[in-house]
């Protein structure tokens, strides 16, 4: 289904970013920088964070029924405070950040373009991982539409969080951190659905309607911000080829 | 100046766009459970079903109804047709300015695609405009009224100004 997952989302959200901003094709190259991103914080730093306080604890590792609230908050953070930090760090390159730099819808979109790619990444390792599941490796393509839907969704998401941090980033380290924190509540949000599905609370169909719910929420909060930065931009005094205008009858 | 105009809007491949959306939704959501019929509804939810259906046929009915966009210009008002729906009246009084102009999408929207967009569609620049196009984007004319704004893309662009303006002054 990954060979679907991709192509699918690759379209869809690079013309949204290409028709959503200034029809700039220098951001659609930020598809790429996050795509490696995903599996680098997963296998070399939330696995061995993870291993490390399983074994110092004695839960094993995961959300388990019974654990103490501080590690199911941990486990819970855990994702969210790594892959929200990492998913900015191709802002370190000066060219990329030369193009967030510019105002805030600038550092919106490149925001959201990073987050896609993060979210693409996630796709392309959590496919891989599958395949290694002799249960799953053995499941035919067609059976995993709930991936192609899951994963498209959650590209969004990321790509909304990330564009929430950056949009705050280059404003000082108050209005910085301020981003992060908005950014890592709102991935919490956005993982705790599969958090509750892991200890049997919610049931894979509930978080998946609880997970469309949640992302239509970031679309309105995504639009919204957007159309703010708008406003605050300088008006533009002509924007389209007028050809009759009442006050001045004919043109 | 009493008979009807109709123009035609210019050509996309919009209605493959909507077919394909369609069938995608339709199949993606219905497949498990065809190849599976001892158990129907095993890898499909029922939420799921109901999403591709839901929105499958009615994108097939729009594509089918696609070439039959257009837009009438009657004695005194401009109507925006698609299929047997007359959806948007426009009065000559009522309008103020008419642009060309590129639009910033939004994903506040159900239905645009790449060549096609019907309804009411929220862009990033314009807000909220009434659409009846061949295109999602490029090259739209804007209607602009005091209270709206329609979106529209005639294939004879000199000819549908010259026939607006005619119907305006008149």
């Amino acid at each position: 289904m990954l060979f679907i997952t991709l192509p699918v989302s690759l379209l869809v959200y690079g013309l949204y970013i290409y028709f959503g901003y200034r029809r700039d094709a220098r951001y659609l190259l930020l598809l790429l920088p996050g795509l490696p991103l995903s599996a680098l914080v997963n296998i070399a730093v939330k696995a061995p964070i993870g291993l490390a306080v399983g074994d110092v604890s004695g839960y094993g590792v995961g959300f388990a029924i019974g654990m103490p609230v501080l590690l199911l908050l941990f486990y819970a953070l855990l994702a969210p405070v790594t892959e929200e930090a990492i998913k900015i760090s191709p802002l370190l390159v000066p060219q990329i950040r030369r193009l967030a730099r510019p105002g805030k819808l600038d550092a919106l979109w490149t925001g959201f373009a990073l987050g896609a790619s993060f979210g693409l990444g996630e796709a392309i390792f959590l496919a891989i991982q599958f395949n290694t599941v002799p249960q799953y490796a053995s499941t035919p393509w067609y059976l995993f539409t709930g991936f192609l839907i899951e994963r498209f969704l959650t590209i969004y998401a990321h790509g909304v969080m990330t564009a929430i941090f950056t949009s705050f980033l280059f404003q000082g380290w108050g209005k910085a951190l301020l981003g992060y924190l908005s950014a890592i509540s709102m991935h919490f949000v956005v993982n705790a659905g599969a958090a509750l599905l892991q200890v049997g609370i919610m049931d894979a169909n509930t978080v998946f309607l609880l997970e469309i719910v949640t992302v239509m929420a970031f679309v309105v909060i995504f639009e919204m911000v957007r159309r703010r930065f708008k406003q605050m931009e300088p008006v533009e005094e002509i924007t389209g080829e007028v050809v009759f205008d009442a006050d001045e009858k004919e043109l | 100046m009493s008979e009807s105009t109709t123009f035609r809007p210019r050509s996309s491949k919009g209605w493959l766009w909507l077919a394909l959306l369609g069938f995608m939704l339709i199949l993606l959501t219905t497949f498990p459970a065809l190849i599976t019929p001892d158990e129907p509804l095993s890898g499909v939810s029922i939420p799921g079903l109901l999403i591709g259906w839901g929105i499958g046929i009615p994108c097939l009915l729009l594509a089918f109804w696609f070439p039959s966009m257009r837009y009438e210009l009657q004695p005194e008002e401009l109507v925006l047709i698609y299929g047997p729906l007359k959806l948007y009246r426009v009065p000559y009084k009522d309008i103020k300015k008419m642009t060309w102009q590129d639009l910033q999408i939004s994903l506040l929207s159900s239905f645009r695609l790449p060549g096609f967009a019907l309804f009411t569609v929220p862009y990033g620049d314009e807000g909220s405009v009434k659409m009846v196009s061949t295109s999602a984007a490029n090259r739209i004319l804007l209607i602009k009224t005091a209270k709206e704004t329609y979106g529209i893309t005639p294939a004879d662009e000199e000819g549908f100004i010259a026939v607006m303006k005619e119907r305006i002054r008149s």
